[in-house]
């Protein structure tokens, strides 16, 4: 009985090694920081409403047992070529940011398909491949942006492009749709003013991606992560549901851009895209999810603790040491480092659990004396 | 019914349904498109003259676009206002003659590809042809 208690807790401790971590850091860095409860609260609704929807919008690619889906950028690089469109067609309000998405969709199943066909063939090597991937995409983009737009493709807006006539300028300015969305429906609770209807959009996803779980295809995808070779043999076409559930996961990635981008009202056209997938996967997995497990309440969670983590570390590091670079390069070291121990811990339970399978298979093909 | 049959029924089907979104998501960004399209537009207080008559310009004059704010104008004011859309509702308060607030409201459309319009006060106020024009 001990036993079983002591080996529940280790496993507890295992899957949750990460956010437990994250609550000791922010336990310590909360009282350091001097921010009052009301004002880390308000700035958690911000960046909840801005990042929840890129974060969820990596569960089905894990649900199908590809992993982290570093190929997101490619979703949020097909976000912003839709708002550079509407900003130069000078589309202002909810029209422009549901334009942008719509805009978004067919250039996010295109490079969905490419990527989903690619990691078909980089099976078990998904997440580095969608990372080398999104990196190789950021060139295309940035040759795109900077010399196709103005001169192939015709931008009329001289407030977009560059001087030279051709090229997108460094920043955006998205006034025609800022905050469009989060300022639909807001409702004040105190002094923290709460958009509902860009939670509303989020909880839309969440219950999309419940229902998903249960179609046929849901199935199938849970199959296909849990064991590829059984899936295949027992009928269901992994390549082609892989390639599905990276198609939707980059096209959820380009609606959670142009919600990203219209929250904070100005996109920085070469870099946007550049770090929203890796701070949206350390998010994840600050929520306890894994390369191969993650939910809803991990992508909320994980928001909630890295955010927060975020927020604090530069006054903490300033209070501490004096120098509030400290807690910006802090918070860099966490996101990468996050992820580094999560995918050791990935690699260790996995190792883990096959030498327990291979155990009790010798268990039971013991000849009893 | 042959099983090759059931598969092509179910193949024109799917086709069908995806043309069908395709075209449903084409047309819905057409509407956005053109609901969404801003303008801007300049709303003049001064006295002007159209085909030979004179409009004098008003010394205080509210005018309100649609459902936005609404602006008081003095003598020779200018201001700017954003919009959207090419169907607009302007709203125009002034004292009358007789000493009464009067009400004007007109409804106009503007064209697609023209960024900026310049809205006469006065000319409107008189019921003139050319109170809207593009501005460039």
């Amino acid at each position: 009985m001990l036993k079983k208690d002591k080996d529940n807790v280790i496993k507890f401790l295992e899957t949750n090694l990460v956010p437990i971590l994250f609550v000791i850091i922010i336990a310590f860095a909360l009282p350091l920081s001097g921010f009052s409860i009301r004002y880390l609260f308000n700035e958690i609704i911000v960046r909840l409403v801005r990042n929840l929807f890129l974060v969820l919008a990596l569960l089905l690619p894990i649900m199908a047992g590809m992993g982290l889906n570093f190929g997101m950028v490619l979703g949020a690089m097909a976000g912003e070529i839709g708002l550079i469109f509407i900003t130069d067609w000078n589309i202002t309000g909810l029209n422009g940011l549901f334009l942008a998405m719509i805009l978004s969709i067919p250039l996010s199943v295109l490079l969905g398909w490419m990527c989903g066909k690619i990691l078909n063939r980089a099976k078990g090597r998904e997440m580095v491949t969608s990372y080398i991937l999104g990196f190789f995409m950021n060139g295309v983009y940035q040759l795109v942006v900077l010399y196709g737009m103005g001169s192939i493709i015709p931008i009329a807006s001289d407030s977009i492009v560059l001087s030279r006539g051709y090229g997108i300028r460094n920043a955006v300015n998205l006034t025609g749709i800022r905050q469009s969305l989060d300022r639909l429906l807001p409702v004040k609770i105190g002094t923290t003013l709460i958009p509902v209807a860009t939670f509303a959009l989020i909880a839309i996803l969440c219950l999309f991606i419940i229902w998903f779980r249960k179609t046929k295809l849901g199935h199938d995808m849970r199959a296909i992560g849990q064991d590829m070779a059984v899936a295949e043999a027992s009928g269901i076409d992994v390549a082609k549901t892989r390639i599905i559930s990276i198609i939707i996961s980059t096209v959820l990635a380009g609606f959670g851009m142009v919600i990203y981008l219209q929250n904070i009202g100005t996109m920085n056209t070469y870099n946007s895209h550049e770090q929203v997938g890796m701070f949206s996967i350390a998010a994840l997995l600050v929520g306890g999810a894994s390369v191969n497990r993650a939910k809803i309440g991990n992508a909320i969670l994980g928001v909630v603790l890295f955010h927060l983590m975020f927020v604090i570390s530069p006054m903490a590091g300033k209070n501490l040491i004096g120098q509030a670079q400290l807690g910006e390069y802090f918070r860099v070291f966490v996101s990468y480092g996050v992820i580094s121990i999560s995918l050791v811990l990935y690699a260790i339970r996995k190792q883990r659990d096959r030498t327990r399978a291979g155990i009790a298979l010798a268990d039971a093909q013991e000849v009893p004396e | 019914m042959s099983c090759s049959m059931i598969f092509k029924e179910v193949k024109t089907r799917r086709i069908i349904v995806r043309a069908l979104s395709v075209l449903f998501l084409f047309l819905i960004a057409v509407m956005l498109f053109l609901g969404g399209k801003g303008h801007s537009l300049l709303i003049d207080n001064k006295t002007v003259e159209i085909g030979g008559k004179t409009y004098r310009e008003l010394n205080v004059v509210e005018v309100k676009i649609g459902r936005g704010k609404e602006e008081e104008m003095l003598k020779k004011d200018r201001i700017k206002i954003e919009t959207a859309g090419q169907r607009q509702v302007i709203t125009v308060t002034f004292p009358g003659d007789d000493g009464n607030e009067k009400i004007i409201k007109k409804t106009f459309r503007i064209k697609l590809n023209e960024p900026m319009y310049l809205i006469s006060l006065p000319a409107l106020i008189g019921d003139a042809d050319g109170w809207l024009v593009p501005f460039r």
